[in-house]
């Protein structure tokens, strides 16, 4: 490539590279050799702006603009794409009129030499989007096509400052926001700017900020929380209009929620109906909770107890348990919530784990299953085993990993950013109760097992749970823990932040006097096997589980953990209540529903009638 | 032939006052990265909305960021720092990191700019965005009571 041997010369070889993307179509349509005018005018080293109009669309809309135009005008394109250049004549982005000062016969000029397909050139007033003027030399060349038709429309202008002192711009927002500037009101009838613009499209310009609605909707009220959107719908009309969007709700629960609770919550049946706007406000107030009963089909025999439920998307999962005699099973059996009847159904699964009970089942990596340690026939163990439930033929995969936690049974687990398995506490051979924490990353090709080093633990428990929320943390309540040579039910609390680069066990009060670590409020009876839910938004729902005495193990409690001083609080859920829940039989489905299993008696497991804790109200049968 | 490091931009602001940086820092605003790609550049560029006063901010935390040898929390730690300042201020920065394309400070900004917005009630979010409540009486009492959960 000569970059300085004569431009017209060249100008087969010099066309591609030095043309800017805005080139490259209207020099190809005129042929080889062929330009509607000399390239050099064009190539000119001052700036000058660009502009392609689509001649054969009416009202000749603008379809590109050059960052010269944008940069002296002040228009950012997406804001003008769409429209016919005149906007320019008219003053600042509200003005309905061409501006006076505009001269008219230029303006007729430009009318007769469109109509007649010929060039135009001459000087034109513009004005910029702050309303300051400019003097626009413009060049406007019609483009043909094939078959001698118009096509486009080429814009070449040369801007420069006019020396016009205009006074200040009537009515319109200042960028000091002063008393003055107030018109948010806005119709979605012609102005000079949202003319020509789908209403529903990105480009009309807001008077709020000078924010068009997408980048207000997109970058700050998606930000906002549920209350906080639902609150600024009553400052005025046009966030009335834009809160009621469910593009922007569902961009709202996804910031407050996660992307892993959105995607499970778009699965449910029944939440689209709901909408964004409705379910946010209802796992907020949690107003629409309620217990209800569920009736399924299908048989889970041989019966059995102590065994795991987890949930994959809106399926129920059950594995193993202990059968008469105390036999560890170790068969599969799914339950499919979002048919129209459920029922359990038998799955047939290649190379199944040794049969077992007291072991943890989590959900990883959306559709799998982890299944980690629990009480076999030849004793306690500490195998990885996982299951793609959605493959063709489900397998259970062993995982094996150097330096396995110890084996154990009735420990608790939880799954982090929906890969890595945390597994805490249990009871270990000879009774021995534990106090670890270890983490296994799924997302890996050969996962390894890595003990979390803390330099103090709380007292080492079986049947507590773990439950993670805001993002990276854990919180771990109850259990029965151990208190010098006695065992206890315990009701405490603690959290732990992944997050950190050393993450320590902390009192969820934050505070280490004794007695002042765990929350106020109306807290529920010590407790151990209880059912924990981690609610969108950070809060834990305790429920369930074996209590000492005579309360009510269905009582539902609530506590926020990021709150500045948590508080248990008492959810009162209306409905029939199931007489007992455990933690290794309940599971928690698309995040809005506690399902639980064999609740009735406690004794007998009745797997064909479920009692359920539904939070929102898509689940109304 | 100079490397591109030390290619130098001047950006001019709305009062004409003219600033020189770092094409390489200057490019992550997508406007001006655009310019300097279609080879359109002029000096100074003029950026007609954004007076002096923001565009240093905005040069301030543009240079920040534009450093190889700082650590991501170092750059989050300046982050914390930068916005902390008028609301009016965070506005005009916000409405020039949108003009700009300057997608970093913009999340930045309007990540602070929803946290600081956390429970104001209706009347703050009016006083501090200068809207005027173009509601008649009844029309904000049937609005409110669309949501009485916003206001316990």
């Amino acid at each position: 490539m000569e970059w300085d041997s004569d431009l017209e010369s060249d100008l087969s070889s010099a066309e591609e590279e030095d043309a800017g993307e805005g080139f490259g179509f209207w020099l190809r349509k005129s042929g080889p050799g062929e330009l509607p005018f000399p390239l050099d005018t064009v190539l000119q080293p001052a700036p000058c702006g660009f502009v392609v109009t689509d001649a054969l669309e009416p009202g000749n809309p603008i379809i590109y603009v050059n960052s010269v135009f944008e940069m002296a005008t002040g228009y950012r394109a997406e804001e003008i794409l769409g429209l016919n250049c005149r906007f320019l004549q008219c003053r600042g982005p509200f003005a309905k009129r061409r501006h006076p000062l505009v001269d008219p016969t230029v303006v007729a000029e430009i009318r007769r030499c469109l109509e007649e397909g010929i060039e135009f050139q001459g000087e034109l007033l513009n004005f910029r989007k702050d309303g300051s003027p400019l003097m626009n030399r413009l060049r406007m060349t019609p483009i043909y096509g094939d078959d001698d038709t118009i096509t486009h429309i080429l814009g070449v202008q040369y801007f420069a400052d006019a020396n016009l002192d205009l006074g200040p711009l009537p009515g319109s927002l200042t960028k000091k926001f002063t008393q003055t500037s107030q018109k948010l009101r806005f119709n979605s009838s012609p102005h000079g700017i949202a003319s020509n613009v789908n209403h529903n499209s990105s480009c009309v310009v807001c008077a709020l900020m000078q924010l068009s609605d997408e980048v207000l909707v997109l970058k700050i009220l998606s930000r906002l929380t549920p209350r906080d959107i639902a609150s600024v719908s009553s400052v005025c009309r046009q966030l009335y209009d834009l809160t009621k969007n469910e593009d922007l709700w569902r961009m709202v629960c996804q910031n407050a929620w996660g992307s892993e609770t959105t995607r499970v919550l778009e699965t449910v049946p029944g939440a689209k109906r709901l909408g964004w706007g409705r379910l946010a406000r209802e796992i907020t107030t949690l107003e629409a909770a309620a217990w209800s009963k569920l009736t399924v089909g299908g048989i889970v025999e041989p019966s059995r107890c102590n065994f795991s439920a987890c949930a994959v998307g809106n399926r129920v999962v059950l594995f193993g348990g202990e059968g008469v005699n105390m036999q560890p099973m170790n068969d599969t059996f799914v339950l499919d919530l979002n048919s129209s009847n459920p029922e359990w159904q038998h799955v047939i699964v290649g190379s199944p784990p040794p049969g077992r009970w007291g072991h943890t089942l989590s959900c990883v990596n959306g559709s799998h299953l982890v299944l980690f340690g629990g009480c076999g026939r030849q004793g306690l163990l500490n195998d990885v085993f996982v299951l793609d439930l959605d493959a063709k033929h489900p397998t259970w995969r062993e995982i094996s990993s150097l330096a396995p936690p110890l084996p154990r049974s009735w420990h608790s687990s939880c799954t982090l950013d929906g890969t890595k398995l945390i597994v805490s506490g249990g009871c270990a051979d000879s009774g021995v109760l534990l106090s670890d924490t270890f983490l296994l990353d799924l997302s890996m090709e050969k996962p390894v097992w890595r003990e979390i080093p803390v330099s103090w633990t709380p007292p080492s428990r079986l049947g507590h749970t773990l439950s993670v929320y805001g993002g990276r943390k854990i919180l771990m309540f109850g259990g029965l823990a151990k208190s010098g040579p006695l065992r206890f039910r315990s009701s405490d609390v603690f959290t732990m932040d992944l997050s950190e680069d050393e993450p320590c066990w902390r009192s969820v009060t934050g505070s280490g006097m004794p007695g002042a670590g765990n929350p106020g409020g109306i807290a529920p009876p010590p407790r151990l096997d209880h059912v924990a839910v981690s609610l969108p938004g950070g809060r834990i729902l305790i429920f369930g589980g074996s209590v000492a005495g005579l309360h009510s193990a269905s009582q539902v409690y609530i506590l926020d953990p990021t709150e500045e001083k948590p508080m248990w609080r008492i959810l009162n859920v209306p409905g029939r209540p199931p007489r007992f829940a455990w933690g290794h039989s309940t599971c928690v489905v698309g995040g809005t529903r506690a399902i639980v299993l064999g609740g009735q008696t406690g004794e007998e497991w009745m797997l064909s009638e479920l009692h359920e804790l539904s939070l929102a109200s898509c689940h109304l049968i | 032939m100079s490397s591109s490091e030390e290619r130098k931009l001047i950006l001019k602001s709305s009062d004409n006052e003219e600033f020189v940086v770092k094409e390489s820092s200057a490019v992550q605003c997508l406007t001006i990265k655009n310019l300097v790609e279609d080879r359109c550049v002029s000096d100074p560029i003029p950026l007609a909305n954004v007076d002096s006063k923001i565009l240093a901010l905005v040069i301030e935390f543009m240079e920040k960021h534009a450093e190889t040898t700082l650590s991501n929390s170092e750059k989050k730690e300046f982050d914390v720092e930068f916005v902390k300042k008028p609301f009016d201020d965070l506005l005009e920065l916000i409405l020039a990191a949108n003009y700009l394309d300057f997608r970093e400070l913009m999340d930045v900004l309007c990540n602070t700019c929803a946290k600081q917005m956390e429970n104001w009630s209706v009347e703050e979010v009016r006083e501090k965005f200068n809207i005027q409540n173009d509601y008649t009486v009844e029309e904000e009492k049937a609005a409110r009571a669309e949501n009485p959960w916003a206001f316990e």
